[in-house]
């Protein structure tokens, strides 16, 4: 157990230094800065010069970099660009209230599927299988952010539900209504995803021998479906919950831009806009350690659920 | 003959409508797609104006059918080049193993680990919007998608009989994998890229939708949408309209490769 999380740890440090280091010379080789970000395409060279010098950025590469892993090693993402603020205090502001849309929908996303799914494959090529297969041909076309905007125009609206901002987890009722649309729509195309590789798993192993065995011996079908085909088919399903989760955090950028949401989407979308280099640098650290997190998590249930792996 | 499925010719037919609109925008109207006047600003649908105008008094019908290109351009270009570079990595991981394979395949799960969205975002801030760096952004999250699956089947194809005497008889790795393994590759990865392009029309119109697609006065669906937002209210059509459109052209996309997957497969047709 020690050695696992020790693996664990190194595999987190060595993505993070990939990943910190690419960001970090990437966005500072590049194009137009901050300053002129902040100060307008028509600055003067000047006052360009100046604020550049104030943000720090005129040191020399190097020396940057040697702050920038400094502050790292202390657990800092350094100063907001923009407002002077501190990055990591920002970040750890909003991201509760990304990874309780990622989560929720999640959820939405693997419970629909899941049920979708295993239906299909039951009544595989018959209606419910056809129709199944077009709903989810159909949601895996919609993008979520016009999922959001149809929430919004036909639900929200009408009903007068709030459609912007987030609310504080210590008001869980108001906090749950303004999750539930994002949720919804995120979770409506992770449905769709989930449900056509619940189908496809599901019909492989109701084709399988120990299906026909049990059949044979006269298992009642509802025991064959949750003992023989469920009970198998449930272990790939964790990898493909891990995938989905990270695809929402990406998806959260868009939502959270379509519900006015404060998170960790619309904080570097706003932030790469305004060129806030050390803003951007944070979040994609902080994106990049949540999947990594995912991925041990992911590993760590498949070996716990997996009886053939019962000795780690 | 087999009886077509009908998946297969409405995605078909959904996918060359769009081509003939990419093509040939002025076929369906003779507005200008920029012009602007203020005086009309969100005038609702006339007979002039089938689908009214913008905040700028643009025709929102002209956008829409100038906005096909971008999609269709960026959508489908981004999948061939992910496609033609994914596919030779993939074959070759897959057919060297050993030191290659793990590196490669490493950087391809590093890659895929990231959501695509979020690299493509970063790669267009940092390197400005235009249609090659959105095209570049698109395809960078994609090239592991396709390295992933050729992997595979090249490892299995590696050690049959046919590959096996190729070698046998002095042939190079080049010629196998052009000769051998591709062909075997080809129908799922035609099937593989109709579906990513509905992927990747659908990153494109998100880049938009964020501001971060190809800068106005460009028509984009995505930027569409994004104005639209702000009228939702008064003028539902001016964001409902763009919105369909993205989600038509990557159904047509999904329609096609799920129809494709059942005609050239033949083990899984009528499955």
């Amino acid at each position: 157990m020690a050695r696992y999380f020790l693996k664990l740890s190194g595999r987190l440090l060595l993505t993070l230094a990939v990943v910190s280091t690419a960001v970090f010379f990437l966005i500072r080789l590049t194009p137009g800065g901050p300053a002129v970000a902040m100060l307008g395409q028509d600055a003067s060279p000047d006052a360009v010069a100046r604020l550049n010098e104030k943000l720090g950025l005129t040191d020399p590469l190097l020396l940057q970099y040697w702050k920038f892993l400094a502050q790292l090693a202390q657990g800092s993402l350094g100063e907001s660009l923009t407002n002077g603020l501190s990055v990591s205090e920002t970040i750890l502001g909003v991201l509760p209230h990304t990874l309780e849309l990622a989560v929720a929908g999640l959820a939405i996303g693997m419970l629909g599927g899941i049920t979708l799914g295993i239906v299909e494959a039951v009544w595989k090529d018959r209606s419910p299988d056809v129709v199944g297969r077009v709903l989810s041909l159909v949601g895996l076309s919609f993008p979520s952010f016009f999922v959001a905007v149809l929430l919004i125009l036909f639900i929200a609206l009408p009903l007068g539900l709030p459609t912007n901002g987030v609310a504080p987890f210590t008001e869980p009722g108001s906090n749950l209504q303004r999750v539930l649309l994002p949720a919804l729509a995120m979770g409506i195309v992770s449905t769709a995803y989930t449900s056509r590789i619940t189908r496809s798993l599901m019909v492989e192993i109701i084709g399988e021998n120990h299906v026909r065995t049990a059949r044979a011996k006269g298992v009642r079908e509802g025991r064959v479906l949750v003992r023989h085909v469920l009970q198998p088919g449930s272990l790939p399903l964790v990898p493909i919950a891990g995938i989905s989760f990270i695809t929402l955090v990406g998806d959260a950028v868009l939502i959270e831009t379509v519900f006015a949401r404060p998170g960790l989407g619309s904080l570097m979308v706003s932030a790469m806009q305004a060129r806030d280099y050390t803003t951007v640098q944070g979040c994609i650290i902080v994106i990049t350690t949540v999947i990594v997190l995912v991925n041990a998590a992911v590993d760590a249930l498949y070996h716990v659920l997996d009886p053939r792996t019962k000795t780690v | 003959m087999r009886r077509l499925n009908p998946l297969l010719v409405i995605g078909g037919l959904i996918i060359a409508f769009l081509v003939l609109v990419a093509l040939f925008p002025t076929l369906f109207t003779s507005q200008d797609p920029a012009r602007q006047d203020v005086a009309a600003q969100l005038e609702p649908p006339s007979a002039e104006h089938w689908l009214g105008r913008d905040q700028f008094g643009r025709d929102i019908y002209a956008r829409l059918i100038y906005g096909t290109q971008v999609s269709m351009v960026i959508g489908v270009s981004s999948v061939l080049l992910g496609m033609a570079v994914g596919v030779p990595i993939g074959m070759i991981a897959g057919y060297f193993r050993g030191k290659t394979e793990r590196v490669i395949m490493w950087i391809v799960d590093v890659k895929m680990a990231f959501p695509g969205l979020v690299l493509a975002l970063l790669f267009v801030a940092l390197f400005g919007q235009s249609t090659w760096n959105i095209t570049l952004a698109i395809v960078i999250g994609i090239i592991p998608v396709f390295a992933r699956l050729a992997h595979g089947p090249a490892l299995a194809f590696r050690e049959r009989e046919f590959v096996k005497s190729s070698i046998v008889f002095g042939a190079r790795a080049p010629w196998i994998l052009y000769k051998h393994i591709w062909p075997n590759l080809r129908s799922e990865m035609v099937v593989i890229a109709s579906m990513t392009a509905a992927v990747t029309i659908r990153i494109e119109a998100g880049l938009s939708f964020l501001g971060l697609g190809l800068p106005p006065p460009t028509a984009t669906w995505g930027g569409m949408l994004r104005d639209g937002t702000t009228y939702l209210q008064t003028d539902p059509l001016f964001s409902l309209v763009p919105g369909l459109a993205i989600f038509v052209a990557a159904l047509g996309f999904n329609l096609l490769g799920d129809g494709l997957r059942d005609a050239l497969d033949p083990r899984t047709a009528n499955s």
